[in-house]
């Protein structure tokens, strides 16, 4: 029981700790990794909140399928303008 | 304004919206601790009515024969997915071409030839587990969808992948066979998707075989179509 | 303290997350990114509302499972419309322009 809660707490920490990473990062390209990752722990989450169904799909689509579509998208997008000349502001996000 | 008045107005900004978001949070917290641990959902009328859903698995009674309509709108909604994505497309020549010379890695090719079998094994046994264990056809097409993924980012599966009718026909397959069995439970028991009690099982597992196949065409064509926008050398504008 | 309780307060601190990310960064698909955390906050609140009791509730796992599927291709359809976004005016942000705003 004990060893169960130890391991709820620290899914929990590396859960929130790689959501604030993926979203607070600078970097796109750590971002969407930092996504995917974040995407095969919540399979665990799933698993551990006796959710199997869940868990074997997410692992496929929530990590896989839209980490490969932001990967895809980075390619492009992720050297785009940020901001209007003008309208600058401190959040220059650089690409991969 | 100044420079330095607007970089202070957005620090403001920023901390008074920080600080509305973890009220929000603290609000939401407080609602989640006051809910009791005792169970209030639908477990029981679920485990009481699993006699006549033709399954022994609760989540695939659930999704094909209690909420059924659910899932038959949720394909309808996959399927619209797919023809907004389409429709985006600007190019003229509707390829999915993603040109990438890897495929001539024989690593690549000997890998995908041993990961591709187990998938598609895997996604068949996903199905049929589906009525009495955990799987089913939500799972054997992501397992399908991530297969055809993993072909397209490889550059296996480029150009004959088109818009034909073989591809169209994968993916109206589930939607058409859940509105059939739809339209006869209509005609025959009056209720919309009231199946038989005799046939449920056949009919939930013909129509989650379906279902997968369709389930993993939409997410390989979703993908395909998104990432055909950012590939190389194709732009016909 | 239940287990419930512990993963249902990690859902709503990723929604709250995902929410502040979605409203204050520039780039779309950091927009995408942020609103795919805060849904899957939502998800694993009901997953864990689910999870009372000795045999967890079906009925909100169904609703996930294909929530999941849609949330995906809701996601593949918004970065189609961020390439066309791109395509048509070089931007990957919904700034307005400053003449437009004054």
């Amino acid at each position: 029981m004990i060893l169960a809660s130890v391991f709820d707490v620290l899914l929990i920490v590396a859960m929130l700790g790689l959501a604030v990473a993926a979203v607070g990062s600078r970097d796109l390209f750590r971002s969407v990794i930092l996504f995917i990752v974040f995407g095969l722990l919540m399979a665990l989450a799933w698993a551990r909140l006796r959710a199997p169904d869940i868990a074997l799909t997410e692992a496929a689509l929530g990590a896989g399928l839209t980490g490969a579509l932001l990967l895809h998208a980075l390619r492009v997008l992720g050297s785009g303008k940020i901001s209007l000349p003008g309208a600058g502001d401190g959040d220059k996000e650089k690409g991969s | 304004m100044s420079g330095r008045s607007r970089m202070s107005f957005r620090v403001i900004q920023r901390t008074a919206l920080g600080a509305g978001i973890v009220a929000l949070g603290l609000a939401l917290g407080s609602a989640v601790l006051s809910i009791s641990p005792e169970a209030t959902g639908l477990a029981r009328q679920v485990d009481g009515a699993m006699n006549v859903s033709g399954v022994a698995h609760p989540l695939t009674a659930v999704l094909l024969n209690f909420r059924g309509y659910d899932t038959l709108l949720e394909i309808g909604v996959l399927l619209v997915a797919v023809i907004a994505v389409w429709s985006l497309d600007y190019r003229e020549e509707k390829r999915f071409h993603l040109q990438a010379p890897i495929h001539r890695s024989p690593v690549l090719r000997v890998g995908m030839g041993i990961l591709l079998p187990v998938i598609f094994i895997t996604a068949g046994y996903m199905v049929w587990a589906g009525s009495y264990r955990p799987g089913g056809a939500f799972q054997s097409g992501a397992l399908l969808g991530a297969a055809g993924v993993t072909l397209i980012s490889s550059g296996m599966l480029v150009a004959p992948f088109a818009r034909g009718p073989l591809v169209r026909l994968f993916l109206a397959a589930g939607f058409l066979m859940f509105i059939g069995v739809a339209a006869g439970t209509v005609l025959f028991k009056g209720r919309l998707l009231w199946y038989p009690i005799e046939y449920a099982g056949l009919l939930i597992l013909a129509i989650e075989t379906l279902l997968a196949f369709s389930i993993g065409a939409a997410l390989t064509v979703l993908f395909a179509g998104v990432a055909g926008f950012f590939g190389k050398g194709e732009e016909r504008p | 303290m239940t287990v419930m309780h512990l993963f249902g307060l990690t859902g709503v601190a990723l929604f709250c997350i995902g929410l502040f990310g979605v409203m204050t960064k520039p780039h779309l698909l950091k927009k995408l990114l942020s609103l795919n955390i805060a849904s899957a906050g939502v998800f694993l609140l009901m997953v864990a509302l689910a999870s009372r009791g000795d045999r967890p509730d079906p009925v909100p796992h169904a609703l996930v499972l294909t929530g999941i599927v849609i949330s995906v291709s809701a996601t593949a359809y918004a970065v189609g419309l961020a390439a066309r976004l791109h395509r048509a005016t070089g931007m990957v942000t919904l700034e307005v322009k400053p003449e437009d705003d004054a």
